[in-house]
């Protein structure tokens, strides 16, 4: 079965590489994306199953603040039955689930990162008392100073020159560099999957 | 053709250097993050604790798919040598595909250790669909479940600065990568170890002492030295209006 | 040579009809020796121990207190001999519950009787030793050496009183002799403190005032006989030895004694003994009793002391043969059996045998005479007894120290529940054991007296064989062993040298020097210390624990945390809901944004416009203060057709609610104005195969409608029919996802870029490289736009910048003045660290 699935997995991802290539293999390809397409709306069901069960068993074991998994899996219902009726432009639905449920959430949870992320970087040179430390305390003020304006117009100097000179010469140079590293250790990954070296599947 | 000749080159240097690596191992650099890594694999068995692997909601069917490989190669490895401890580690992950593969990942760790029966499925989680919506569910691990250090290697943006501070209030260490430069700048403020760039895709060389692996970091080496000599000499000649 | 005899003992050629060896006059008979086949075996006599005598319980305890081991012995464990075959009894219950090696090691009761624990090849055969005594074994090999190869495998003074026909006695009978003649003398009981308790095994008296009174007497009949027996004493042999040698031998004078009588329950041990006595030509007639300089005197007071008990014992069996082999107080057993019919009449016997003035000279002259017969027995005799030597005045009036703390605490043989008179005084010798009883009968023969030793081969005094003094414990070990009583004597010369209250003790008596320590320095250079010093090194270096360098960790400050918290939302959520206008708007447009402008101007009149969205709910407010300028910039110049696509699961809500808010003013309505295709799941697999066929990827709108039947989507059938291309993004992946795969699909078409201020820096190169044609990016585009091209419509830029601002401004005081301070605990905290290393 490994061996199946080992031979599968190699076969798919070599035609699909060859599709990109070779105008002979892109209806295959293309066939193949389908699928991924399908496999993957499917997989979001396993995993909403997936979520379902952890908090269940939550639940039935009345493990530690299981009374907020309780609360997940109620939500989850009843959204979902909401959906199916109302349809999800509806604007009651819309009006209870995104703008008074998963907006406010969400930009709660992007203030409190804002105030953790403030939080990190006033501790970082406590934790990282080094040269990098502090030229990264700098570059964020740096930012943080020509993004702002002042009463009378833009901070001189910051907000016209300085900022879009870190921003997009010095910060987009580092990251771009990072991207490229990034992107050569996806490639060798993907190779090593494709060869089968690595094989998160089949209980490998 | 560029893209093709890349492919085809990198295919032909990682099976050599594969079979070279076999005969004799490399020497890898010290990374600071790898060494608490490992330390803390250590200390969670003998701790009584366990520890959360975040792999971050990078989909396997887009360019994030790299990273997810990576933190699967790196779970596989700390399921084997964690699954006799008395706290199992537990993954959790953004993705509903990287969920699957979680784990079947986690299953095959601990049918590598003989002892497939301890296996338990909610070991592996899928806690949120959305990036804060999973930050979320993993910071409810991190704070909640006996956690000796938090491992988070896969695609985070800035939400991964949620589950750093979840870490950071019970004191918890945290091992922080991602192929996201937002998330590398958080991570880089909040974690005790961060991973720059593609040391994350090193990961399962440090741990998993693979050929593959090492030989994977090989041809990332040659092909970034590639790229740096191609950047300088299309600078020089941009410079010298070549073309 | 074969009308002679060799001396089984000394190997000296006798003539044929000797009975006795003319040198060292031992037994020539062979059935009188020790026959290795007449040895019982070993017996279980666990059901016998609730009768032992209590002195050997309390032996036993001890062995089971490891506390009370000696030290030498634990330093330098020597291999134990082997268990003979002819252990005693009553011994051999001691060693069924001794341990393990009970057949290979000497019980540790009586390594800590003999201090010391002698090696013994396991190879040897046991016959070779046969004693049950176990101090004998404790010798070297060398020690024992015997000319006569029989001589070595039985010790002589057992080969002489082997019997064969006791030897089948298996029955302890000592321990109720001993009770019964406890019984009988009440003048024997013992101070209570010499009881042990349960717990405290070698209790003690407590101080010499609790001498029980047969011990006083004991001592004021020494006193009264001292002057008479000055000369008794061999050499190193106590006072109190002498006294109550004299005493007992005073009391016999007065008292005939009379035969012991023979019990038939005596101990294998005491019937191999007997038997081998009984055995020897000699023992058929009664011999004069031996006394025996080695014999302690309270055995001889207690035999004078017997008149009470003079209760006549018949004799039968044959009289003890008391030949040099034979323990002295075996002698004087047999010799006051015949003439002391009270309990301990052999004992007793001693003084009537042999007058205080006259006693053999060899005792008088013995080397040994610290020594017990039996030892000398056991002893090269050919080499120790050839030459006596005589005993200086000076040494027989040692009188032993007491010391109250005894290596060795045991309890008296003698103690009380052992004297119990269970059957009354007249019976207490009608179950003497027969050997006893047989010694009494007859005295032994005048030729039995051993000659003098004389000559240079004879020990000096206080110079004992090296067996002899390897047999010593060493203080060391012992003094842990408190004792409680005075009355407890530290022998210090003889085969019990280093044992503390083994016998009682007269008044007074007390050991005068110490065991000799040895000293355990090894005998090494310097560079072989250096070596060693160095060995040690590597091997504690090895063993040693990796130290890890104590990581300090950073605690959180939950302090800090809360006041920038709270600093931060009050000061925006206030500017924010107060709706300020202090802040200016910026005015620096960045080219990306002019691009941007000049394309949607660009666009025909109700042309139809593709917008895809991918933003997370959490950055909604950005994303539409960002966007909503510049699409209401378009729609109020080009009334567009718009299709919204989302390439994330919430895209095709928020799309709605973009529709809904910040646009709601333009009316537009879906399936007519604008068309929402919902989500398009597979990420950038998905969005590829939009690009490439945009209806069969998304053929219905969120309605579950055919999508490209509706109004915004007439004449629409592929990517390139879109007027313009806008991507709403917080995320730079999915802006280069669709770039990437929508670039061959979409041809000439402008695709612009409405970003979050977090991922414009990674989209900029797409713009500066031609791939996308104009951006807008976060607040800072959307106040861009909405002032200098939207008149300030719809405000929603505006409504934000003061907030914004004030907060930009906060973070930045906050990371500057935090990070200076941090900085200089970091600086601090690395120092302490670097001092602790």
């Amino acid at each position: 079965m490994r061996v199946l699935t080992a031979i599968i997995a190699i076969a798919v991802g070599v035609l699909v590489l060859l599709g990109y290539f070779l105008p002979q293999a892109a209806m295959l390809q293309a066939l193949l994306l389908d699928w991924a397409i399908i496999l993957a709306g499917t997989t979001a069901l396993i995993g909403i199953f997936n979520l379902v069960s952890v908090h269940t068993d939550k639940i039935r074991h009345r493990a530690k603040d299981s009374i907020y998994s309780a609360i997940l899996i109620m939500g989850l219902l009843i959204t979902f039955i909401l959906g199916l009726v109302l349809k999800p432009q509806n604007p009651i639905l819309q009006s209870i689930v995104l703008n008074g449920i998963i907006i406010p959430i969400e930009a709660t949870l992007m203030g409190l990162l804002a105030v953790s992320l403030l939080y990190a970087a006033v501790r970082l040179l406590r934790r990282r008392a080094d040269l990098m430390g502090i030229v990264f305390i700098i570059t964020a003020a740096l930012i943080f100073l020509g993004s702002a304006t002042l009463p009378f117009g833009d901070v001189p100097i910051f907000g016209t020159l300085i900022r879009p000179w870190v921003s997009q010469i010095w910060a987009l140079g580092g990251a771009r560099g990072i991207l490229i590293g990034v992107a050569l250790g996806t490639l060798t990954t993907g190779l090593r999957v494709l060869f089968g070296m690595d094989r998160p599947y089949g209980g490998n | 053709m560029i893209a093709p000749a890349i492919l085809v080159a990198a295919a032909f240097l990682l099976g050599v250097i594969t079979l070279w690596k076999r005969r004799s191992p490399s020497h890898l650099r010290d990374i600071p993050a790898f060494a608490r890594l490992v330390r803390a694999l250590g200390l969670s068995i003998e701790d009584g604790k366990r520890l959360h692997i975040s792999l971050g909601h990078g989909s396997l069917l887009d360019a994030r798919g790299g990273s997810a490989f990576a933190g699967l190669a790196l779970l596989r490895t700390i399921a084997e040598r964690t699954s006799v401890s008395d706290m199992p580690s537990v993954a959790s992950s953004g993705d509903s595909t990287l969920g699957l593969l979680t784990q079947d990942t986690l299953q095959a760790g601990y049918q590598a250790a003989g002892v497939g029966e301890a296996y338990i499925h909610t070991a592996g989680r899928v806690t949120g669909l959305t990036p804060f919506s999973y930050a979320a569910g993993a910071m409810h691990i991190a704070q909640n479940e006996t956690v000796s250090t938090n491992i988070l290697i896969g695609h985070f943006g800035p939400e991964a600065g949620l589950i750093t501070d979840a870490s950071d209030n019970i004191n918890v260490p945290i091992v922080g990568a991602s192929d996201d430069i937002a998330g590398q700048a958080v991570l880089y403020a909040s974690a005790q170890e961060p991973l720059i760039g593609e040391e994350l895709f090193a990961a399962g060389a440090y741990l998993n002492l693979d050929p593959s692996h090492a030989a994977s970091l090989t041809v990332q080496d040659i092909f970034r030295w590639l790229i740096i000599l191609a950047l300088i000499a299309g600078s020089a000649l941009k410079f010298v209006r070549v073309f | 040579m074969a009308d002679m005899i060799q001396c089984p003992v000394c190997g000296a050629e006798n003539p044929l009809g000797q009975k006795t060896c003319q040198r060292c006059q031992s037994s020539l008979s062979n059935d009188s020796r020790f026959q290795p086949g007449q040895a019982p075996g070993v017996r279980d006599t666990g059901e016998l121990e609730a009768i032992l005598p209590q002195w050997l319980r309390d032996a036993r305890e001890s062995a089971k207190q490891p506390d009370l081991g000696d030290s030498s012995q634990e330093e330098t464990p020597a291999p134990s001999p082997k268990t003979s075959a002819s252990n005693m009894d009553f011994l051999a219950g001691l060693q069924s519950q001794a341990g393990d090696n009970d057949d290979d090691e000497v019980p540790d009761w009586l390594a800590n009787i003999t201090g010391v624990s002698a090696p013994k090849p396991k190879a040897q055969p046991e016959t070779t030793e046969p004693s049950g005594v176990r101090w004998v074994e404790t010798g070297t090999k060398e020690d024992f050496q015997q000319a006569d190869p029989s001589a070595e495998e039985v010790p002589s003074w057992l080969a002489g009183i082997q019997s064969p026909q006791f030897g089948t006695e298996e029955k302890d009978e000592l321990t109720d002799w001993f009770r019964e003649s406890s019984g009988n003398q009440p003048s024997f009981q013992p101070p209570a403190q010499f009881t042990p308790a349960n717990d405290a095994p070698f209790s003690a008296p407590a101080s010499t005032n609790d001498t029980p009174d047969w011990l006083k007497q004991m001592a004021a009949d020494a006193e009264q006989q001292e002057p008479e027996t000055p000369t008794a004493s061999p050499i190193g042999a106590s006072d109190w030895f002498s006294d109550s040698s004299t005493s007992s031998n005073a009391a016999s004078q007065a008292q005939e004694p009379e035969p012991f009588n023979l019990s038939s329950d005596m101990p294998d041990w005491l019937n191999q003994m007997s038997a081998s006595a009984n055995a020897a030509p000699q023992a058929k007639e009664p011999e004069p009793f031996n006394v025996s300089s080695d014999t302690p005197d309270w055995l001889n007071s207690l035999g004078g002391e017997s008149a009470p008990f003079d209760e006549s014992v018949p004799a039968a069996s044959e009289p003890f043969d008391s030949v040099g082999d034979i323990p002295s107080w075996l002698d004087s057993e047999s010799e006051s059996s015949k003439k002391v019919d009270s309990t301990l009449g052999w004992m007793g016997s001693e003084a009537e045998t042999l007058p205080p003035t006259a006693q053999p000279d060899f005792l008088q002259n013995d080397a040994l005479g610290d020594m017990p017969d039996w030892l000398k027995a056991a002893a090269p005799q050919s080499l120790i007894f050839d030459e006596p030597t005589r005993i200086p005045e000076t040494l027989k009036n040692e009188t032993p120290e007491s010391k109250s703390s005894a290596s060795f605490e045991t309890t008296p043989a003698f103690s009380e529940d052992i004297f119990r008179n269970e059957a009354g005084d007249g019976a207490l010798f009608t179950d003497m054991p027969d050997w006893l009883s047989n010694a009494m009968d007859e005295p032994p023969p005048a030729s039995m007296v051993p000659e003098p030793i004389t000559g240079s081969d004879a020990l000096s005094p206080n110079v004992l064989p090296s067996w002899v003094e390897a047999m010593r414990p060493s203080d060391q070990g012992m003094s842990n062993i408190v004792s409680a009583s005075n009355d407890l004597t530290l022998e210090s010369r003889g085969a019990l040298a280093g044992l503390s209250g083994v016998l009682p003790l007269g008044v007074g008596f007390s050991p005068t020097n110490k065991p000799k320590t040895y000293s355990n320095k090894l005998n090494a250079s310097d560079e072989q210390l250096k070596h060693a010093e160095i060995l040690e090194q590597i091997l504690a270096a090895e063993a040693a624990p990796e130290s890890i360098a104590a990581e300090k960790p950073l605690i959180s400050s939950r302090v800090l945390r809360w006041s920038l918290a709270f600093i931060l939302l009050a000061v925006t959520l206030g500017t924010a809901i107060l709706r300020t206008q202090i802040f200016s708007m910026p005015e620096a447009k960045p080219t990306e944004l002019d691009y941007a402008v000049a394309i949607v101007q660009a666009i025909p009149e109700n042309a139809p416009v593709l917008v895809a969205v991918d933003y997370e709910p959490a950055r909604a407010g950005e994303m539409e203060a960002a966007a909503a300028p510049l699409f209401d910039h378009m729609l109020l110049l080009k009334h567009p057709r718009l299709t919204f696509v989302a390439s994330n699961e919430s895209g095709a809500m928020l799309t709605e609610r973009f529709m809904a808010g910040p646009l709601a003013f333009h009316n537009y309505e879906s399936q007519t104005t604008y068309l929402n295709l919902g989500y398009l799941s597979g990420g950038q697999m998905g969005v590829r195969a939009f690009a490439q066929n945009p209806s069969l990827a998304a053929p219905l709108d969120i309605y579950s409608q055919p999508a490209w039947t509706f109004q915004p989507l007439q004449g629409v059938s592929a990517l390139n029919q879109f007027a313009a291309i806008i991507l709403v993004t917080d995320n730079a992946d999915a802006a280069r996802t669709w770039v990437e795969q929508t670039q061959d699909a979409r041809g000439v078409v402008p695709f612009l870029v409405v970003s979050s201020t977090q991922a414009a820096p990674m989209i900029q190169p797409y713009f500066d490289s031609g791939q996308v044609n104009g951006m807008v990016s976060g607040l800072y585009g959307g106040a861009l736009v909405e002032r200098h091209f939207n008149s300030g419509r719809p405000g929603t830029a505006r409504a934000y910048w003061d907030a914004y601002s004030i907060g930009m401004l906060l973070a930045m005081m906050f990371m500057l003045g935090g990070g200076l301070i941090n900085l200089a605990l970091g600086l601090r905290d690395r120092a302490e660290m670097r001092k602790g290393n």
